[in-house]
């Protein structure tokens, strides 16, 4: 073959690798088919519920879960319980928090850069979730601003400033406007995307923590207050560790929560920390791709910037999603009221919230797995380098994130198990209450026909959402 | 070792190493010798190929008796009088990249005399771990290296073009042909131009919707601000490409190289990912912004300096030299 007649044929393969023509054919972004229609995944929670529910009525009669089960986990107990053991955590969460600071005003200004972005949304956020799910109150431990709370009292003593008691009305409100003000600021604010921003909440929040510490005690305010403490310390009830004066034991799963006090503000924590989960589920798909662009034009109809707009959109939005699941629970629980048993509507919905948190925890676990599975990994190299100094303490700086760490179906079949499991966990915890709330066993299976209406609601909703952001 | 952390970041202050990089071949797979063949293409000198000297092109391509059929992918496709930057791949007919010191000789046809040797240095890709794509990461056969060559072509019209690699003491060549034109019908905005004052997606313009906003996963942080807002005011770097619709296999990296890039350079330039079809659908036509540039192919990079002045273009595959040599014409 002549060498004029190879570069003629060389023409057809310069395709290969030439710029992509911007005319080229094609089909908008389609997302890779899930294995089974979302709708029979739906169907098959549902009946998983239904049959669950029976299988309760009829083999669980007498209550369970609200007598102690808690007994010291052998050998081990006294010494992680322990104050040693405890300072040390304590002291570790301190120097992280210390670390974070400085890395978020020192290190790029960059969210994929900067540790702070992805240890405090991914590491801290989701991550603690799971620990706490598997191992307790891990965060309690670590938890820096109680240790320094706690340094500082023990510094200053009797010579600190009286205590004022804990207005009995405040509750774990100031919890739940915390952790909205939070997921505000990840999901509306999007100050992860800003390091220093980031930073500057953190800061602001420990100087808001401590203060309300040295008004109201440290452990007052850590138990009612803090809002990650009273977040985490929800998720932790569930694990089957638990620690008892200062002893780490073992109970049953779900143990802790049927223990659970409910002061005012306890429904709204469960409320915020279920409908934020629900917001940013609806924000990813076609529903609020249609309602929010509506919402911002009204806004800006009215004078507000774009970005204002947005922002305003989303923040209707998120407190509207609050409010949807409030109000699907307070509609679930007038339902149970209706069964008899004379029991106000503000009891009767604190007596059953803690029930709820097993769906909070798989809302949360399903829908930022991904995140926590594939971003999180980024944990590696930015731990390996906190500061952006082109250090690799753990020579890990290089290392890439694992994309086939698990695929699109694995992914979306682990997401349905959790959102079953965690109802199927959420029905057991209200039928074994409503045995000690209602005086009979019919009336107490009556009441969680509402209940079941309930959860089998948040089933679908969750598997809705999570078809919505594209799982 | 929790104390020596913030010690070690008080004591190195807000500098940070700004200078001092890895060397971007270290990054390139060892499989099969991929890399040491990339380092080689890394520095390949004119002398260790034949001159000129009045040959045609077929003439050398018969000195260098170029065996199998590999074949020259081409990565840029606008080509105009003067200097010109010519990238392209060289690709064996396994459908494998080739790697080694590569040079070009161009001639208007396969039998005047050639002119070259242009070297053709490699360019890597690969960029590192933390800022490759899910699309980078799952891809098979990933473009480890463009080369690319600064060849002047002196007149308009059909030019052939000769590659040549060397792999130990032989060599393999491959032919192309493009097509050079007037300076005047090329109407994309070019180097010493104004740059259109035209507006870039945000996620406020796409009311929220963050799949409209970036194809590459997970979405890059090259959307806060829009062009026409902050062109004129500081150092941009604009970047047209679309990571998961891309046609080609080349354009998925330039993303992940314009991040980190903006690592380093970021507080220095503002850099903005343009995502390049409407509603990301090819079918639904190119996005206003491409086409206030005259853009018909993609990837395309623009450095616009603080006076709004373009001072550099990139067109197709661009490694981490050419995107950072870029990036510096305009600080």
């Amino acid at each position: 073959m002549s060498r004029v007649a190879r570069i003629g044929l060389a023409l057809t393969a310069a395709a290969l690798a030439a710029p992509a023509s911007a005319s080229a054919h094609g089909g908008p972004i389609q997302r890779t088919p899930l294995p089974l229609d979302p709708i029979l995944f739906a169907w098959g929670a549902a009946a998983v519920l239904v049959i669950s529910f029976a299988a309760l009525a009829l083999l669980w009669p007498q209550p369970r879960l609200q007598k102690a089960s808690w007994r010291p986990l052998p050998g081990l107990g006294r010494i992680l319980g322990s104050r040693v053991v405890d300072g040390l955590c304590g002291l570790i969460g301190v120097a992280l928090l210390g670390i974070l600071i400085v890395a978020g005003y020192v290190g790029p200004d960059s969210a994929a850069d900067n540790l702070v972005s992805t240890f405090i949304m991914i590491t801290f956020w989701v991550g603690l979730v799971v620990l706490s799910l598997l191992f307790g109150d891990v965060f309690r431990a670590f938890n820096p601003w109680r240790a320094i709370g706690r340094a500082v009292g023990a510094v200053v003593g009797r010579r600190g400033p009286a205590r004022r008691p804990y207005p009995e009305a405040l509750g774990r409100w100031p919890a739940a406007a915390g952790l909205l003000f939070f997921t505000w600021i990840e999901l509306v604010g999007q100050w992860a995307d800003r390091p220093v921003t980031l930073t500057n909440a953190i800061v602001g929040y420990t100087v808001v923590t401590l203060i309300a510490q040295s008004v109201w005690g440290v452990e007052t305010w850590t138990r009612r207050g803090e809002a990650f403490s009273v977040y985490f310390n929800l998720f932790a009830r569930i694990s089957p560790f638990a620690t008892r004066d200062r002893v780490v034991g073992v109970q049953s799963p779900l143990a802790g929560l049927p223990k659970l006090d409910t002061p005012p503000g306890t429904v709204a924590v469960v409320m915020v920390m279920i409908g934020t989960v629900t917001f940013d589920g609806l924000s990813q798909g076609a529903l609020w791709n249609e309602v929010g662009p509506a919402l911002q034009d009204a806004f800006a109809w009215i004078g507000a910037s774009a970005a204002a707009a947005a922002k305003l959109a989303d923040t209707v939005g998120l407190v509207a999603a609050v409010g949807f699941v409030a109000g699907f629970y307070w509609l679930g629980m007038e339902g149970a009221r209706s069964v008899g048993g004379d029991i106000p509507g503000d009891r009767l919905r604190r007596t059953f919230v803690h029930s709820l948190v097993p769906i909070a925890a798989v809302y949360a676990l399903a829908h930022y797995l991904t995140y926590l599975l594939f971003e999180g990994q980024g944990i590696q190299y930015l731990a390996s380098d906190p500061f952006g100094q082109g250090w690799d303490i753990f020579g890990t700086a290089s290392a890439a994130i694992d994309f086939s760490l698990i695929s699109q179906n694995g992914t979306w079949y682990l997401q349905v198990g959790f959102v079953v499991i965690g109802h199927v966990a959420a029905l057991i915890l209200a039928h074994d209450r409503a045995l000690t709330t209602y005086g009979q066993a019919s009336q107490a299976v009556r009441s969680q026909y509402w209940m079941l209406a309930i959860m089998v609601g948040f089933t679908m909703l969750a598997l809705w959402l999570l078809r919505q952001a594209g799982a | 070792m929790l104390a020596s952390l913030l010690a070690g970041a008080l004591l190195s202050g807000c500098g940070g190493d700004d200078g001092a990089s890895e060397d971007p071949v270290s990054r390139v797979p060892e499989e099969g010798g991929l890399q040491e063949n990339v380092r080689a293409a890394s520095s390949p000198k004119a002398a260790d190929f034949p001159a000129a000297d009045g040959k045609t092109l077929n003439q050398i391509a018969e000195e260098v008796k170029g065996g199998g059929t590999t074949e020259v992918g081409l990565a840029t496709s606008v080509f105009t009088v003067g200097e010109d930057r010519l990238a392209f791949g060289m690709i064996d007919d396994q459908g494998q990249f080739v790697y080694g010191p590569t040079v070009v000789y161009v001639a208007p046809t396969p039998d005047d005399p050639a002119e070259g040797p242009f070297v053709a240095p490699a360019d890597v890709l690969v960029t590192e771990g933390r800022y490759r794509s899910r699309q980078a990461a799952e891809e098979t056969d990933p473009f480890a290296a463009v080369y690319q060559a600064k060849v002047p072509f002196s007149q308009k019209g059909p030019y052939a073009v000769l590659a040549v690699t060397r792999s130990g003491n032989t060599f393999v060549a491959a032919p192309a042909q493009l097509q050079v034109n007037t300076k005047k019908a090329d109407d994309i905005p070019d180097v010493g131009e104004r740059a259109p004052d035209v507006p870039t997606d945000t996620i406020e313009s796409v009311k929220g919707d963050e799949d409209l906003l970036d194809t590459r996963t997970p979405p890059s942080d090259m959307h806060a601000e829009s062009f026409d807002q902050v062109v004129g005011k500081k150092p941009v770097a604009l970047l047209f490409a679309t990571p998961q619709l891309c046609q080609s296999r080349v354009c998925g990296p330039v993303t992940d190289v314009a991040l980190q890039l903006k690592a380093k350079y970021g507080d220095r330039m503002e850099f903005i990912h343009q995502e390049v079809y409407v509603d990301n659908d090819p079918q639904a036509g190119l996005r206003e912004s491409l086409r206030s540039f005259q853009l018909r192919t993609e990837p395309w990079l623009f450095v616009i300096g603080a006076d709004g002045m373009i001072t550099a273009r990139l067109e197709g595959s661009f490694g981490l030299k050419a995107f950072e040599d870029a990036v510096k014409t305009a600080l």
